[in-house]
């Protein structure tokens, strides 16, 4: 293969990485690379202009608007303004190895970034939005938006902490040290928001998510316009949880009369949230609050949440959840989820979190000033009121007396590292347990005020003091003893417990079985299959997902039992896959999207083909689905094949600028380079601002020496993409090949900043500097 | 009344009488007013709050051993419709029971004192027949059910004030429906103003005047001493709800609080107390309100307790309940009350009165109202799942109801109308009736020493 094609092929994985992660997300409405916002509101029949904004619900509610607009979501961000910035913009430098970054304001009371890196001009970006406040107590940060040339709005690589009043960048992408703060020996680019990526609101084609950042946010592509970036607010404002409301204004104009006769008003416009049931109440605040892959866009207050997001599908793969559910990388609240007063009873967010002016009360909805008043825990848990101190053995009036210093203490989010506090207190309430806690590598709620004392000594004192502790439930006692050297019938029996209470430990359990021992097409034996069947029924849709997809995933009869036997094997109303709600069938069909790409990992390509196939019996014709086929089959060298599943997913989805661009690449390595133009072209057609679109059609003409129309495209890809660090390779090569050498040394200088791995980047770039020097 | 008149009595059988009732409440009403017929009819024998409860056992016959025989048919017939009036003890009266005939042969056996059971016509042989396991006993736990000891002397049988207190009335029900129910009372309270013992106001057939007179007199009665009924019985207004504030209001009520564990609306709903359809015909506004905040205040002795819910959700559960249609009507009484049990221990009493409703006398599950709920109540007497559950766990539920636990909501809060002691009591009379005891791991305090 030669050089252009590997790197081809390289950027083609970029791409495809991409967009498969919205395949994973589901969005077979729309499609990745498509309008997946546009359909966001319409498909809830609902637009931009149903909602009104904080201030209209004022008048009327006054005593609400005024608790929420000093409440953490009401202060949560917004336009840049000396209210609402904590960081400083007085022009003092942040210093890295290679730049000075300047935040100040200019005399018009713009807040800016001025960058000045070696070797490039300077830059001054815009801050155009400002998202949070830095009001956690565990660790508040604060972090800026400008609006990119795309029409996205991006995310700017400087966040601020407020317990550390330092500046820090967040390396993930880069060098993986999680959050660190900014210091002369980093590079500008060890930033993994350097140049920006991350986008306000949810476009495929970026692999971030920030639709939580303020209220309404839409980032929506027009096929043939480009990206239109919008916002109510960037705090989070009441339609953020009470849904759109100006049928509810209009309706409620017109206040005279007696309410009580009137039959206006028994539709007020808007569903009343005092009477939300647990899952309808969890569900308003863990669209934003908790983990969540999408499989529908549009999910508006008031709806089923299940039908826009599952919320424990992320625990395939990246596994950010700890076998008894506490934070293992980065999560947000969800794991309340496995807490024992959700599982147990029915804690909601709104038993303890006040959601107006987001204080505290006790489950009867009597105020409580502090975070840490005993109440919100006595009121259900009665009983440890009356001599605490044979509960707590603490001094009554000391900090460790308090229900929430043992049992949500606040943890650290390991991805984020130890260098910048990103603490958030535990939802899954758990008891300590020293030496199991150390051994997970979290701090207990011990240990977090008794530093000096080991965990074994802090375990013998917790032993000493309550003897036996609640034990942990099976599946998480299963998580904890599996070994991956054991068997799948062992394992099985450790992992698999259909009559667990927790849906979300019976999901861990059967994730962690499907993915260690369960191999496409060997079957299962008969009794991991039994306890399979047994969790797939289920009415959780994530469950029931899962133990189907395991099912179907397993099937030895070469897929003849197919979807249906799955549904067959699991009983229940379903007697097709036909039958089965969408809502099931999409997370289905992601889960096997999941072990086809786990499948790929492995080279197993024969098992990923057909894991792929086995989804489309269970959603036929879906363009995510055989767009993955494609990237499959483009990575075989398949290309007739990868043009078919290609051809196919477009017909079912024509908006996908990045099919098309695979599509492309396909037909440009069957040495259809007409076809290949024509579908980039196609691609830019839906999308003018796809930068990977003009990349692959300067690579067509850098391989066919036309380097005027290579270079213009090339730099139509870097404006439009300027993290794509093998454009600006190639890019550097054009220009280096017209002798150029001045304008070309610039973007081999990004290639090699951006991808420090990219080997011909290096070479090219000491090419360039050694036709340079004299 | 001497046993030659009651015998007497006995012997003449039945004479009805449809003449004299009306001049009877006149005359009652101009010589006495309302409270000479209360204390004639004998109301203290059940309520408080009322003057009287004495003189009606001087003219109430005595039954058992030492009083008059009688024969068992004529008791028999006679609780069918006992219409008579004996001029002599008049305004007073024996009110009419709604006694079917298994009850009706069950009282005979008992209050007869006609052991050798001569008096035994063909009818009742046949009803005997009929239900032969209708005894003696059953009779006297009728007679204790039905308070007859409040009127009629017996020596196996105590009477018991157990009926509401009359000295709120005028606090608690509005005046035109008192009027009407005094004249055509129906059952309140399905098992009985303690519920589960089954007792009910009698058809003492009062004529309008009557109903009036007693009316006008207890809506004029004052609270007990230092008992001044909360502001909320006067200041209170329902608000007027918009249908979207009833739907709110409604889908809280069935779905959230437990009010409807124990009370009947529409189909819906426990057999324990009033039923609450059509309650702004019955109860003053301010009542409504009140008794959901402070009922141990207004309704001395009740099992409900008060609620833990803040007062904006008490005026709207209130107003919705005011603002409904529906006529008020009575309840249907509840058959086949299981036996309570004669419990001393302050937790068997406790549990008896708040549990067994719907955990059943012995725990398990079938109390009465057991029927009328969504899920089957929690079994106590079952070892295997009591020991999973620790203590704490029982006592939170009580203090806090069972939706916390994400057990049914229809489970009441017991936590602001229990103390600590009673709710210990109960957890450890629940651990009596699982023979059980929690997880080891739950028992708090130091344990390796």
């Amino acid at each position: 293969m030669r050089p252009a094609a590997a790197s081809l092929a390289l950027v083609t994985l970029v791409a495809a990485a991409c967009s498969d992660r919205a395949g994973d997300a589901g969005d077979t409405v729309s499609g990745p690379g498509g309008p997946s916002d546009a359909a966001r509101y319409a498909a809830a029949g609902t637009t931009r202009e149903d909602f009104v904004g904080a201030d209209a619900c004022s008048s009327c509610h006054a005593d609400q608007y005024s608790r929420w607009a000093a409440s953490t979501h009401g202060r949560a961000g917004g336009e840049p303004d000396p209210a609402n910035v904590i960081a400083p913009f007085d022009g003092t430098p942040m210093v890295f190895r290679d730049a000075t970054v300047l935040p100040l304001v200019d005399s018009a009371g713009r807040f800016l970034f001025v960058v000045r890196q070696d070797g490039y001009p300077e830059q001054t970006i815009t801050v155009d939005g400002v998202i949070g406040g830095g009001h956690m107590l565990g660790g508040g940060t604060q972090g800026f938006v400008t609006r990119a040339p795309d029409g996205t709005v991006r995310f700017l690589p400087f966040d601020f902490s407020r317990q550390l009043a330092e500046w820090f960048c967040n390396t993930g992408s880069r060098t993986d040290e999680g959050w660190v703060p900014v210091t002369p020996e980093m590079a500008l680019a060890d930033c993994g928001d350097w140049p920006p990526t991350r986008i306000l609101g949810t476009l495929s084609r970026f692999t971030n998510c920030q639709a939580c950042h303020g209220s309404q946010i839409t980032a929506r592509l027009e096929p043939g316009a480009g990206v239109t970036t919008e916002w109510t607010a960037l705090n989070i404002n009441c339609e953020s949880c009470h849904g759109p409301a100006r049928r509810h204004v209009e309706l409620m104009a017109d206040r005279t009369g007696d309410p009580a006769a009137s039959p206006r008003f028994a539709d007020i416009g808007l569903p009343s949230r005092v009477t939300d049931s647990v899952e309808e109440s969890l569900d308003a605040c863990f669209s934003c609050h908790a983990l969540g892959d999408v499989i529908a866009e549009g999910y508006l207050p008031g709806a089923r949440l299940a039908d826009y997001q599952a919320l424990k599908l992320p625990i395939l793969g990246d596994d950010p959840y700890l076998p008894d559910g506490r934070v293992r990388t980065f999560a947000y609240q969800g794991t309340h989820l496995s807490s024992s007063c959700y599982v147990d009873g029915n804690m909601t967010c709104v038993s303890c979190h006040e959601p107006h002016g987001l204080g505290y009360w006790d489950i009867n909805r009597v105020p409580l000033a502090s975070e840490t008043d005993d109440r919100q825990c006595t009121s259900c848990h009665a009983a440890k009121v009356t001599a605490p101190e044979t509960h707590t053995f603490h001094a009554a009036d000391s900090p460790g007396a308090r229900c929430v210093s043992c049992h949500m203490p606040y943890l650290q989010h390991p991805e984020v590292g130890a260098a910048v506090p990103f603490a958030r207190s535990d939802h899954t309430i758990p008891v300590p347990r020293p030496q199991l806690d150390g051994r997970l590598g979290l701090v207990s709620a011990c240990r977090g005020c008794h530093t000096d004392r080991s965990e074994l000594r802090l375990q013998a004192q917790v032993d000493d003091w309550w003897g036996e502790t609640k034990p942990v439930d099976r599946v998480t006692a299963g998580l904890l003893a599996v070994t991956d050297r054991m068997g799948p019938d062992q394992a099985g029996r450790m992992l698999l417990h259909p009559d667990e209470p927790g849906t979300m430990a019976r999901f861990q359990g059967l994730a962690r079985f499907l993915t260690r021992w369960v191999r496409p097409g060997e079957g299962l034996a008969p009794d991991a299959a039994d306890r399979v069947t047994r969790l797939a029924a289920s009415p959780d849709p994530d469950l029931r997902a899962l133990a189907l997809a395991t099912l179907h995933a397993a099937d030895s009869t070469r897929g003849a039992a197919g979807a249906d036997g799955a549904i067959a094997a699991a009983g229940g109303p379903a007697a097709t896959v036909a039958d089965e709600p969408l809502a099931v069938r999409r997370r289905w069909v992601m889960i096997l999207g999941f072990l086809s790409d786990e499948a790929l990992a492995r080279d197993d390509v024969p098992a990923a083909e057909a894991l792929l196939r086995r989804a489309l019996a269970v959603i036929p014709g879906d363009a995510a689905v055989l767009r993955s086929l494609g990237l499959l089959h483009n990575r075989t060298g398949d290309y007739p094949r990868a043009i078919a599943a290609f051809t196919e997913s477009l017909g079912a989805d024509p908006d996908q600028p990045l099919a098309r661009v695979n599509l492309g690449i396909a037909r440009a390595a069957s040495g259809d380079a007409a076809g290949a133009v024509r579908e980039y072209q196609a691609a830019m057609a839906i999308d003018p601002n796809e930068p990977l679109a003009y990349f692959n059609l300067a690579n067509l003409y850098l391989r066919s020496d036309d380097l005027p129309s290579a270079i213009r495209f090339y730099e139509r890809a870097v404006v439009l993409g300027p993290e794509l660090g093998a454009a600006h390779r190639n890019l550097a090569l054009a220009l280096g090949r017209t002798g150029r050498i001045e304008d070309a040394v610039p973007h081999a200088r990004r290639a090699v900043e951006f991808s420090p791995g990219d080997q011909t980047a290096r070479d090219i770039l000491a090419q360039l500097e050694a036709a340079r020097s004299p | 009344m001497s046993a030659r008149a009651a015998a007497a009595i006995a012997l003449a059988g039945f004479w009805w009488t449809a003449t004299g009732a009306a001049a009877r409440g006149a005359a009652a009403q101009e010589a006495h007013g309302g409270q000479v017929l209360i204390e004639a009819l004998g109301c203290a024998a059940c309520h408080s709050g009322v003057p009287g409860g004495e003189a009606i056992r001087e003219v109430a016959p005595p039954f058992g051993d030492g009083a008059a025989p009688m024969a068992p048919a004529y008791v028999f017939h006679y609780m069918a419709d006992p219409q008579t009036v004996r001029p002599d003890i008049a305004p007073a009266r024996m009110p009419r029971y709604e006694l079917d005939e298994r009850q009706r042969v069950a009282l005979a056996l008992f209050v007869s004192n006609d052991r050798e059971m001569r008096g035994v016509d063909q009818a009742l042989r046949a009803a005997m027949a009929r239900h032969p396991d209708a005894d003696r006993a059953e009779g006297a736990a009728l007679f204790e059910t039905l308070n007859c000891a409040g009127c009629h002397v017996h020596p196996e049988a105590q009477s018991r004030v157990t009926a509401p207190d009359l000295s709120l009335t005028g606090v608690r029900v509005r005046p035109e429906w008192l009027t009407g129910y005094l004249a055509n009372p129906v059952t309140i309270r399905p098992a009985g103003p303690v519920p589960g013992e089954g007792g009910q106001m009698p058809d003492f057939r009062l004529d309008a005047a009557e109903a009036a007179s007693i009316a006008d007199y207890l809506l004029e009665l004052e609270g007990p001493d230092g008992a001044d009924p909360p502001a909320e019985v006067a200041d209170w207004e329902p608000q007027a709800l918009s249908p979207f504030a009833m739907q709110k209001a409604g889908t809280l009520l069935r779905n959230r609080w437990s009010c409807l564990g124990c009370h009947q609306l529409g189909e819906d709903g426990g057999r324990i107390g009033p039923r609450l359809d059509g309650v702004a015909q019955r109860l003053r506004p301010g009542y409504v309100r009140a008794i959901m905040q402070d009922p141990a205040h207004l309704a001395p002795g009740t099992i409900m307790p008060a609620s833990l819910e803040q007062p904006d959700r008490l005026d709207l559960i209130a107003s919705f309940l005011l603002g409904r249609d529906g006529e008020w009507s009575g309840s249907e009484t509840v058959a086949d009350l299981p036996a309570l049990p004669d419990a001393t221990a302050p937790g068997a009493e406790l549990y008896a009165a708040r549990c067994a409703p719907c955990h059943g006398v012995g725990g398990a599950g079938d109390g009465f109202n057991a029927p009328f709920l969504p899920v089957t109540p929690t079994v106590h007497a079952d070892s295997a799942a009591m020991a999973l559950r620790p203590d704490d766990t029982l006592y939170d539920g009580i203090h806090a109801g069972g939706w916390i636990l994400g057990k049914s909501h229809r489970m009441p809060a017991f936590g602001a109308s229990l103390n600590d002691g009673e709710k210990r009591a109960l957890v450890a009379y629940i651990r009596a009736l699982c023979r059980c005891e929690g997880p080891a791991w739950s028992r708090d305090g130091r344990r390796s020493r």
